[in-house]
Parts: C-alpha cells; structure tokens; sequence
C-alpha cells in the first residue's frame, strides 16, 4: 500500500480510497462567528433543531380537548423539562388563574365533606372569616347563655320543676314530719325514717316505744312510701321536660346572637350560593348543638377533678385545599415525587385514645389539586414505579375528577374510619416526560395510553449541522452561560464545543442537541478557566474538560492497552499472517466509549458446508453476530460454490475474548480471515478492519468508527507508528468522522491511514494485497486472483469429499 | 378601712370533708389550692352517717332509688359495706391527687352525725372544706334537677364586716386569682351601709376586682338563693359570722351545691 494523503482511490477496479487528513474531521471555523464572547451574543430562547417538538408543544398545549395530554419523549439529558418549563411558564403566565377549592364539613353525613369552589383569592378569606365566626361564637354565645336575662328564663323554668314537684316533695317531707318521720338521702335513694331531736331513732329505741308508736311509725311509712314512689317515678319525666325547655331557651338564645354574624357572611358571600348555603348549615348545626359551646367537665368516677376539656369546634371550619391567591396566571406544578397520595391527595389521620381518626381539617391537597386548572408535569418513570399511581392519574384523567381515596382502606391494610371526600372537578393538562423506549412499551402494552396522551413531543438527538444552525448553536451556548452563570465563551471556544457536538453524534453533518452534555462541558470548561484565573472560556479550556472527561474515565481502556502493549493480549501490529486479522470493537462503559482491537482468526477443513462461529457455539455470541457470520457463509457458497457443494468445515474465533460479542461490525473482517485460511494468501497485520456485509459482499456503515479508529491507532502508537499502520472502514462511514487531532496530525504526516472500501473485495485487496478478480466470460477466474484460489481450494474440499463418499460406498477403509 | 388590716392567711391545717360526689371533687380542687398556696397540710375526713346506720337497723327501712324508682329494703349489712366501700374510694382519691401534688396529708373516717363529726373535727383545724354531701335532701344535688354549671367560673364570699371576714375575702380571692375565676363578694350589710364601705375599701386598697352585691337583713335562704344564682366553684364564709347562727351556717352548708369553706 502506497502512502498518501491526497485522499484519492487506490485502486479504481477494487473502489477502496485513502482519506485526507481533511476528511478526517470537520473542522467549525471560529471566524464564521462575528462575536468576541457570548457576552456579545443573545440567548437562543427556543429550541435547536427541534422543529417537529416544537409544533407538537404548540399544538399540545394549544388545544383544548379531552385527552391531548402530552409525553415528551427523548433521552435523559436531552432538555425535555428546562424546555417544557419555558413553555409551559411563558403560556401559564398569560391564562386566568384557576379557583380555590375547599372542603368543608357536610352536616348531614360527616364522612363526606363537601368540596366548594369560591373565586382565586377568595379561599383564604372565607377560610379567615369562618374562623372569626368561630371565635365570635364562641364569645357570643356563651355571653347569650350566661347573661342575666336568659339564666332567669333557665331559672324559670326549673323553678317550675321546683314549684311542681318541690312541693309535692314538700307536702310529703310535711306530712311525713306530722307523723315523726323525715326524708333523708341514703346512698342511693331516699328513705323515710323515724326521727327524734334531729337523729334517726335507734333501734334500741324504736324497741322502746309503744307497740302504738310503733305501729304508727311503720304505718306511716307504708302509707308514705307509695307516694314517695310516685314522685321519684315522675321525675324522669319532668327532667326531660325541663331539659327541652331549657334547650329551646338555649336555642332561641343562640339564634338571636347568631344571627347578624351569619348574616354579614352570607351578604359577603351572597355570589356563590354554595357558600351561602353551607353558612346555612353552619347555622342550622350551631343551633341544634348549642350545649357545646359550654365549657364541658368530664367526670370519670374515680378520678378526681379531671380539667374541663374545651370544645371542638372544626366541624365549622374551612380545609382551603388548593389556595390560588399568591398565583399568576395558571399553576405549573412539578411533582418530582408522584406517589399515589402526593398525586391525588390524602387524608391524615390522627390520634385520639390509641385510636386512628380523621376530619375534613386533614384532608391534603395533590399535585392534582394544584395544578388543577393549569399544567401538571412529571416523569413518566417516576409515575409508572410508584405503586398504583399511574392508575390513579389515569382515572382521574378519565374521570375529569379528583377522587381522593385511602389506600390503605381499599388495600384493607388499615381497618379505620377514613372519609369519602366530595370529587373536585379536573382540568388540567398533564406533560410526562420520558424516554422513547417507555412512550413505545406503554403504546403498545396500555390500551388507555393513547387515549389519555395523544400528543407525543419527540426531542430528536441531533440536528443538521447547517452554518444557521452554527450560528443558533453558538446562542445557545451564550444562553447556557448565562443561565449556569459561567464565563463567557470565546468563539474559538464555541466553535471547539460544536465540533464537539458533532464528534458526540458521529457524524460531521450534524450537531449533536443533548443539553446535559453540553452544559457539562460548559461548566467544566468554566472550572477549568477559573484554575487558570481567565476571565474567558477559551478552546483550551474546552479541551481540557474534554481530555479530562476521558482522563477520569479511561483507566479500564489503558488497562487494555497495556495488556496489548505487554504482549498478553496478542495483536499483530506488523507483518502477515494468513487466516488471522485485526477487527475492531466498541466497548461502552457508562457515558464513555472506546474501540479496541481484537484478533480474529479463521481455520478451514473438509467438512459439510458450515461456517462455526464459536462465540455462537460457547453461547457468547449475540444474534446479530450470529446474523453476520450466516451472512458470509451464504456469501461464500454464493461465490465460490455454484457448480459443486461446499464441503467446507470453517470455523471463526475472537481470540482472548471472555466476555459477551454482538454486533455484524467484524463481519467484514471474518470473511476476509475465512478468505485468506482458504486462498492461503497472508493479511497484513498493520492494518485493522471494520465494517458489515450483505449477502452480495458489499460493505455496510457500522457505528462507532471514530473510537474504532483511534483504539488502534493509540494501540500502534503506544507500540510505534511505523506507516503502514490504518484502519479499514465502510466507505459510507466515511462522512462519520471526527477524528482526535492526533490522529488528524498523524494522517497528515503519513505515518497513519484511513482507508475507505466499497465491498469486501475492495477491502481483502487491502489487506491481501491481491485482487479478488471477477469470473470471465468462461464463468472462471483469473489465474492467481483471489477468488481463483479460493475457488480453487473450495473445489478441492468438494472433490476430496465426493471422493471419500465414494469410497465410503464401496466398503473402502 | 383604716382601722382594721387584715392578716395575711396563716392557715397550716385545713381540714375537708368529702366524698366522691363532683361537690366532693371540687371541695378537694379548692383544698388544693388553698394548701398549696399556703403550704398547709390537708386533713381528709370522710363521715359515715350515723343516721343512715341506724336507719337500716329499723326493722322497716326502705329506700325509692332515684334510678328505678324502685322501693326496696335497707340492709344493715349493705349498708355498712356501701359506707366502708365509700370512704375507701374517697380514701383512695384523695389520696391520689395529695400524691400528686407533693402535699403533706392525713386522712381518717369517722362516724356520727354529718354536722357534730365535721364541726367537731374542725375544732383544731385553721380552715373547714365541706364537700361531702349531708343526708340532708336538695333537690339538685339529689339528681331531680339538672346539673348547672357555669361557664364562667366564680368564688362567692360572704362579708359581714368582721376581722375573720377579712380573712375569707382575702382567701376568697386568692382562690379566685390561682383559678382565674370571678370574685363574687356577698356584702350582708344592715341599712347604714357599712359594711359595704368596708368591703369597697378594702377591694380599692388591695386592687381586687369583684362583683359586689349587697343583702339587707339577710337570711339563709336569700344567701342560698343568691348562691344558686351564680353557680359558683366555692363559696367561702368565715365561721364566725355575726349575721348568721350556727343553724343558719348548717342550713347553708347542707343545702349548698358547691364546696363551702369556713375559716
């Protein structure tokens, strides 16, 4: 192989070409850029590249219909949520703000609190004015019940009960006096008994008496007993009467101090006749519960002076759930978090007397509630692991309400009284962001998905690497300064970056737009600058973040490469050798890539027309590898076995590989191994190949040609650069390079080569150094050509083969 | 008031006489506080009725029970268990709350009638706490009317313009201030108004805030009356009141809903 750098076809009959320096790498003029810094630059306030999720969010947000929620799709780091954020704020800031929501306590059935909807703003303050009502009750009322004029009417009316049964009780306690008898309280009751100067006669001196007084005094009390019996049996009666008298006292009381302060709310609220009605409850509640509003003393036999327990009053109270007073425009909420309860709300419990109980007062808003009326935003991840959330959103969506539910109670987890709120309405545009794998599983696997998100927003990897786009990408670095607040970034700078952006897709057509890296490599670089106390980021600066990224992850690769260097893992950097060639592998650790070389070897015998892959048959190999081998297996009985069989037994190796091997990339490489095994010509072993074939030989792009490439050009440097070392790629690969500079450099100076081939013909002429040759016009071919002596051999297999059958037949040893 | 300046309370020994009853709990809340305000020792004594066991030692005692109006014979037997079994639970109660406050107490039973074994035993004791309920019936107290409470907390205090009065207004109001309770001062006065003054100088000297009512010629029913009126936590009189004899205070006693101090 001649050396050069003129890029120009080494051979014409075989397409294969040796790359310029030139066409190594796309190189991003700094001059094209008119600015200094990006301190003279503006921000790139939309988006780059992304055209087709532009319109989507556009067209997601803008309408208005039952399920055109949206799932932002794109890979981690790609800028899916800082954009959605500038979107949804900027389109947020100028719709109305949404209500307020309440709960309030339903007086007809306490375990379902009413939801009220009251005007943005009006929450707080309806929550502030039911609380003062609480506290003016609470001073009103007992003022009503212990002013003077009302314990007389209470007074009245026991004195009633006193002037009914008091004197009855008082013309017993006479009667029963005239007759030498009293009525004293025992433990439990009352008795009559005989009494003398104030004591209760003695038995000794009931014995005393005469048979007379005796007989009197018992006398006495069988005929006074009954009509003790009878007051005592009244009482219950009367005491009930009283009772209701008083509370109807109470009552009136209560409705009359009651009534300018709900009067003034309902006026205040006249507008929203939910409210007006609730105050009505509220009234109707206060009335029939008047006695609460008396300081109640507990009494527990056996426990002395326990305090007086002070009322509960929060069934008066309002829960402002969702409070939208300090909101501008609609809500965006952000719910990093979305487990069941944090989505739909929840309903604490607390505890009283070792036992779990709820109220309206704890019922918690969701990040349904909040966003109510404006945009919700969550990662599709994160909804989809946390137990039944995804459910929940999905029903709630469907629904149009916010059902909040007890988990544990519909698990049967917790047996507890827990609370059915009323359902508050939902309006709301829900944003999943996401990877594409999940957007693709749950199209396929949940039948509601595309009911519920019919708006996909797909953030692509990579833009064209047009000189408009340049110039937007370079506003965009300024916007990424500005926003991590970073030095500002000189041009020769910016222009590193997008050659960078064009290295991380691989191709130089395009630029890559994955923000996270970019902003990494913006602060990195930043850090770096600040090391060297620079007032600005320059190209430097931008290649010691990237040599540092690699630095800090690289060691594995190194580790490789000593081996190579030490000789325990075999490469052939110089020489021949037949049936034994350089492929090239991609090994991916994390964020971080590199190719090595790997040596494959090919041996060959009579055998049945198969091609082993080893790795397949040790259940290393993937299925694409498998594909790849089957493909230069039907390629090879295509060419070289039309008129008699392949009675060939191959079989391919990657040598010292212990570790999984997919992919068709070394396919290329194998069939040149298997070629060189059976025309016995030699491969140069300065030179590594990639690349993967069709079933008519022709050479197919693989990926990863730039760590391909510089893997073994550091495996040769590290050894010595001798000149006859390069790599053999895909031609169509070709517009996918962005080499290292010391790679560029080493090109330039001749002592590397990139060498481009069309098929595989193209590249066993490299490697062999001998045409393949084409069938004449006598279906032959050409003496000493490649083919020629792999047909030649092939042939021989089969002759050998046909005649060892023969032989078989007759009975021959 | 120039003449007369009341002593600060000096009392080392009160004694109270309850039962479990709430007029018994409240009596011993009062005690209390009265004790721990002046660091004296309580004296619980609880009285079994003399009257009760001699009633059920008749040959024909029965008793209407207020909870089924049913009438059914007193037992000796029954009844000395219910008042042992009572004075161990007042015993224990009072027990319990002494404890709790870290106050130095003694506690004994006695039997005989309600007024002679209270007024006997508080012949050594520098203050007197009625809380336990005497045989005598009230309509209220018995269970027929009812319970009333106020909201508003309040200690009477019955002021006769003696020397003692002095001392139960003051401790009156010091029962009021630790409660944060409503002094109500009853002035029983005659009609050249003296007392009153007395009483209203001696509330602007000491800055005490009360309502103040008068009573001319008073009884022991309007005293009653007026008490009733004010559902108050306390009533405090001091025992030897020139207005009223020692029937008067016994009717006032017994008849009372609240605790009743003397001092």
């Amino acid at each position: 192989m001649n050396d050069s750098n003129d890029g120009e076809s080494d051979d014409s009959s075989t397409k294969t070409c040796r790359l310029a320096a030139k066409d190594l790498r796309w190189r991003c003029d700094p001059s094209q850029f008119v600015f200094e810094t990006t301190r003279d630059l503006p921000g790139l306030d939309g988006l780059l590249g992304q055209a087709r999720a532009d319109s989507a969010i556009e067209f997601g947000l803008g309408i208005q219909h039952e399920g055109y929620n949206l799932f932002v799709l794109g890979p981690p780091g790609s800028g899916k949520r800082t954009v959605m954020r500038k979107y949804l704020e900027a389109r947020a800031a100028g719709e109305p703000r949404p209500s307020d929501w309440c709960y309030v306590n339903n007086f007809l059935d306490e375990d379902r609190p009413n939801a009220l909807e009251v005007p943005a703003g009006q929450g707080r303050q309806f929550e502030q004015d039911m609380t003062q009502l609480v506290d003016d009750l609470q001073a009103a009322i007992p003022a009503a019940l212990e002013s003077e004029e009302h314990r007389r009417k209470i007074e009245q009316a026991e004195q009633q009960f006193q002037d009914e049964h008091g004197r009855s009780l008082d013309d017993l306690a006479k009667e029963a006096h005239d007759r030498g008898l009293e009525l004293i309280r025992t433990p439990s009751g009352i008795a009559l008994a005989p009494v003398r100067n104030g004591q209760v006669i003695s038995p000794d001196d009931f014995a005393k008496l005469s048979e007379q007084e005796r007989t009197a005094i018992e006398q006495g009390v069988d005929e006074l007993q009954p009509k003790l019996q009878a007051i005592v049996q009244r009482l219950p009666q009367t005491h009930k009467l009283v009772r209701e008298q008083v509370r109807e006292l109470n009552r009136e009381a209560i409705r009359f101090a009651m009534e300018h302060l709900i009067s003034v709310l309902k006026q205040k609220y006249a507008s929203l006749p939910e409210v007006v009605a609730h105050l009505g409850d509220v009234e109707a509640d206060v009335i029939q519960n008047a006695d609460q509003f008396r300081p109640q003393i507990e009494t527990i036999p056996g426990m002395p002076m326990t305090e007086p327990r002070g009322p509960s009053f929060d069934q008066y109270l309002v829960n402002l759930l969702v409070d939208n007073s300090e909101t501008s425009g609609a809500p965006v909420v952000y719910e990093d978090y979305p487990y069941f309860h944090n989505l739909i709300g929840r309903v604490d419990h607390e505890t009283h007397m070792g036992s779990l109980v709820t109220h309206f007062t704890l019922i918690k808003a969701g990040a349904l509630h909040k966003a109510n009326g404006g945009y919700l935003v969550v990662q599709a991840r994160d909804v989809l692991t946390q137990l039944f959330s995804w459910d929940a959103l999905k029903r709630a969506l469907r629904s149009r309400q916010i059902q909040i539910e007890s988990l544990g109670a519909a698990m049967s987890l917790i047996s507890t009284v827990s609370l059915q709120p009323e359902p508050i309405p939902l309006r709301v545009k829900v944003v999943l962001l996401g990877d594409r794998l999940l957007y693709y599983l749950l199209q396929e696997f949940d039948p509601d998905f595309d009911e519920l998100f019919k708006v996909a927003v797909d953030f692509s990897d990579e833009t064209d690497r047009s000189e408009e786009n340049c110039q937007l990408y370079a506003r965009l670095l300024s916007s990424l300064a500005n926003q991590y607040q970073t030095r500002p970034l000189h041009r020769d700078a910016i222009a590193a970056m997008i050659e960078q952006a064009a290295r991380q897709v691989g191709d130089q057509e395009k630029l890559s737009t994955h923000m996270g890296s970019v902003a990494d490599l913006i602060r990195e670089s930043d850090h770096w600058a600040a090391v060297e106390q620079a007032g600005v980021i320059t190209q430097s600066h931008v290649k010691k973040a990237i040599d540092q990224q690699i630095y800090r992850s690289d060691r594995i690769r190194q580790q490789i490469f000593e081996e190579i260097r030490r000789g325990s893992l075999l490469v052939d950097l110089q020489g021949t050798k037949i049936g034994q060639v350089n492929g090239l592998s991609v090994l991916s650790l994390g964020r971080f890539s590199f190719g090595r070389p790997s040596r494959i070897t090919a041996t060959a015998g009579m055998g049945r027309g198969r091609v082993i892959d080893i790795e397949r048959e040790v259940e290393l190999g993937g299925a694409i590898h498998s594909k790849g081998v089957l493909i230069l297996s039907s390629l090879l009985a295509t060419r070289y076995a039309q008129d008699f069989p392949l009675s060939l037994s191959a079989s391919l190796v990657f040598e010292q590989s212990y570790g999984p091997v997919d992919g068709d990339s070394a396919s290329v490489a194998e069939y040149c191994a298997l070629l060189s095994v059976l025309s016995g010509v030699p491969i140069r072993q300065g030179l590594a190949v990639t690349g993967s074939l069709n079933q008519h030989g022709q050479a197919q792009p693989i990926g990863g040609v730039n760590e391909k490439i510089e893997g073994f050009f550091d495996v040769c440097q590290s050894i010595g650069l001798t000149g006859d070392q390069g790599v053999l790629i895909p031609a169509s690969n070709a517009n996918h390079l962005m080499l290292r500079q010391d790679v560029v450099d080493a090109v330039s100076a001749g002592r590397f080569s990139v060498i481009t081939y069309d098929d595989v013909d193209g590249a066993a002429a490299v490697l062999m150094g001998i045409d393949s040759g084409s069938r004449g016009s006598d279906g032959q071919y050409p003496q000493g050509s490649l083919s020629f002596l792999v047909e030649r051999r092939l042939r021989d297999f089969a002759e050998r083969q046909r005649s060892f059958g023969e032989r078989n037949e007759r009975g021959e040893k | 008031m120039s003449d007369v300046t009341p002593a600060a309370p000096r009392t080392k020994r009160i004694l109270i006489t309850l039962d479990t009853s709430a007029r018994g709990q409240a009596a011993l809340q009062a005690a209390v506080q009265l004790a721990s305000s002046i660091r004296a020792e309580l004296q619980g004594m609880f009285v079994e009725d003399e009257d009760l066991v001699r009633l059920a030692q008749l040959p024909f005692a029965c008793e209407v029970e207020f909870t089924s109006a049913m009438t059914r014979p007193i037992l000796a037997s029954v009844m000395e268990r219910d008042l042992k079994s009572a004075a161990q639970r007042t015993q224990q109660a009072f027990a319990r709350v002494l404890e709790q406050k870290n106050l130095s107490w003694t506690f004994h039973v006695v039997r005989g009638t309600m007024a002679q074994a209270t007024f006997a035993a508080a012949a050594d004791a520098d203050m007197l706490v009625i809380g336990q309920q005497g045989r005598a019936l009230q309509m209220s107290s018995a269970g027929m009317l009812p319970a009333r409470r106020s909201r508003t907390s309040r200690v009477v205090v019955v002021f006769d313009g003696s020397e003692s009065s002095f001392r139960a207004i003051e401790l009156a109001h010091t029962l009021a201030d630790s409660n944060q309770s409503l002094l109500c001062v009853l002035v029983l006065d005659f009609q050249d108004g003296e007392h009153s003054q007395r009483c209203s100088t001696w509330l602007k000297q000491n800055g005490v805030r009360a309502d103040v009512d008068v009573l001319i010629d008073p009884s022991e029913h309007l005293i009653l009356g007026y008490v009733r009126a004010r559902l108050p936590g306390a009533l405090v009189i001091n025992r030897d009141s020139k207005c009223l004899n020692e029937d008067q205070l016994a009717e006032i006693v017994n008849q009372c809903d609240c605790p009743v101090i003397l001092c």
